[in-house]
């Protein structure tokens, strides 16, 4: 049988056909390196606890600009020679990064032998030396929502949905309506300032692979980006299947 | 003996945070009459043996449990993959008698709160090498929250052991 005699909607058949293998490659070489990327970043971060990418972090200035990190607090708080001021979203305490600590400071007191840093949700005691002793929760502190902390004669007073609690250690606590000096933010001086700078905090490996790999790290753009790609993708099978499914059998006869 | 209770289901609305039980209901539903919390002081040569408990240094210098006779009750932190899990284990004999989540912050692998899952641990106590005697099967797509789990239960065990 020649083309004369092929039914007339065999042509669009082979139009469409060569039409879907060309954007088939097209959308392949085209998509052939966002491909290859985000098979990478998938792989690296379904293992990331594995490879620990989480603790990993980077430290770079345009890095911490583009995440926002680089700004530094102007205040922070003091109780006697101690200074702590928030740092990204933990805080420093005497110019060393407080270990484990992911909330906005609130302020400091100080019950000699102890320090009492507070935070929204944790009070955490250390020695005068730094040294961690506890950290009081929702559990071991007043129920309520914790506001501020102050120093008092008695120790350091926590102040929950407006009512005092004291504490000498922290072991127990008492409501209390004695003299309290509320812990408030000051102006940290230029040292203090100078030092927060250069404990600026860094982007962890696992959190800049998903930025990447989900293309938010460019912002909502990069976002449809890679949803484009998503969409490529399922172009590329569709038209896959169908040059596969339209195929030349080899038991067809031939004109 | 085990321990039966009823089941308490508390959302607090912060974070991603499911309170199942309360620390302080935990500690009530523990003991026919709740003690006050004890204060265990932790040396170095402590803290270095729940720091290989637990896998990664251990700086505090004090825990509060609670005790009544041979029976004690441990509320341990520990990190799954990003946000902490807190559990509770209670210990008497040296072995685990009852476990709980009490709360996971985790955005998945909540599945380890399932008693299916805890009753693993009912009786768990330390071998020679002082890591539990006992194998823990695993929950897919949890992995991380059940390693978390096992290491508490072993932190927990030891600190039974140091405590006065």
């Amino acid at each position: 049988m020649n083309s004369k005699h092929r039914h007339p909607g065999h042509h669009g058949r082979d139009h469409l056909g060569v039409a879907l293998r060309r954007w088939h490659r097209r959308i392949g070489l085209a998509g052939a390196l966002f491909l290859a990327w985000m098979a990478v970043s998938g792989i690296l971060l379904n293992h990331s606890g594995d490879l620990d990418l989480g603790r990993q972090e980077l430290h770079s200035p345009w890095l911490g600009r583009w995440y926002g990190l680089g700004e530094s607090a102007n205040t922070g708080f003091h109780a006697g020679r101690h200074w702590l001021a928030a740092s990204g979203d933990g805080a420093v305490l005497d110019g060393r990064p407080l270990a484990d600590w992911t909330e906005p400071p609130l302020g400091m007191a100080r019950a000699a032998p102890l320090l009492a840093i507070a935070g929204a949700q944790h009070v955490r005691l250390l020695t005068e030396t730094g040294e961690l002793v506890e950290t009081l929760d929702a559990s071991t502190l007043p129920a309520g929502r914790l506001r501020r902390i102050g120093e008092s004669e008695a120790g350091f007073v926590v102040d929950v949905d407006g009512k005092s609690y004291v504490s000498a250690d922290g072991e127990s606590f008492a409501a209390y309506e004695g003299a309290v000096r509320w812990s408030a933010a000051e102006a940290l001086s230029p040292a203090e300032r100078a030092t927060l700078v250069q404990q600026a905090p860094g982007v962890s490996v696992e959190r800049l692979l998903e930025d990447l790999h989900s293309g938010r790290f460019f912002g909502r753009g990069g976002v449809w980006v890679v949803d484009g790609l998503g969409i490529a993708l399922v172009l590329l099978a569709l038209t896959g299947f169908w040059i596969w499914w339209r195929r030349p059998s080899p038991h067809k006869r031939r004109p | 003996m085990a321990v039966l209770w009823g089941g308490l289901v508390v959302f607090a609305p912060a974070r991603a945070d499911s309170v199942y039980l309360a620390p302080a209901d935990y500690v009530k539903a523990s003991f026919p009459n709740p003690p006050s919390p004890k204060f265990l002081w932790l040396d170095k040569a402590s803290q270095a043996r729940v720091a290989e408990a637990l896998g990664h240094p251990y700086p505090a210098a004090r825990l509060r449990y609670w005790r009544d006779g041979a029976r004690t009750l441990w509320i341990l932190d520990e990190v799954g993959k990003e946000q902490p899990i807190t559990a509770g284990f209670l210990i008497e004999a040296d072995k685990i008698i009852d476990s709980r989540v009490l709360i996971y912050r985790e955005s998945r692998g909540a599945e380890i709160r399932l008693p299916a899952f805890q009753k693993q641990f009912a009786g768990a106590g330390l071998n020679d090498q002082q890591k539990l005697n006992v194998a823990i099967d695993g929950i897919t797509g949890a992995t991380l929250s059940v390693n978390a789990m096992q290491r508490m239960a072993e932190a927990a065990l030891i600190l039974n052991r140091l405590a006065p």
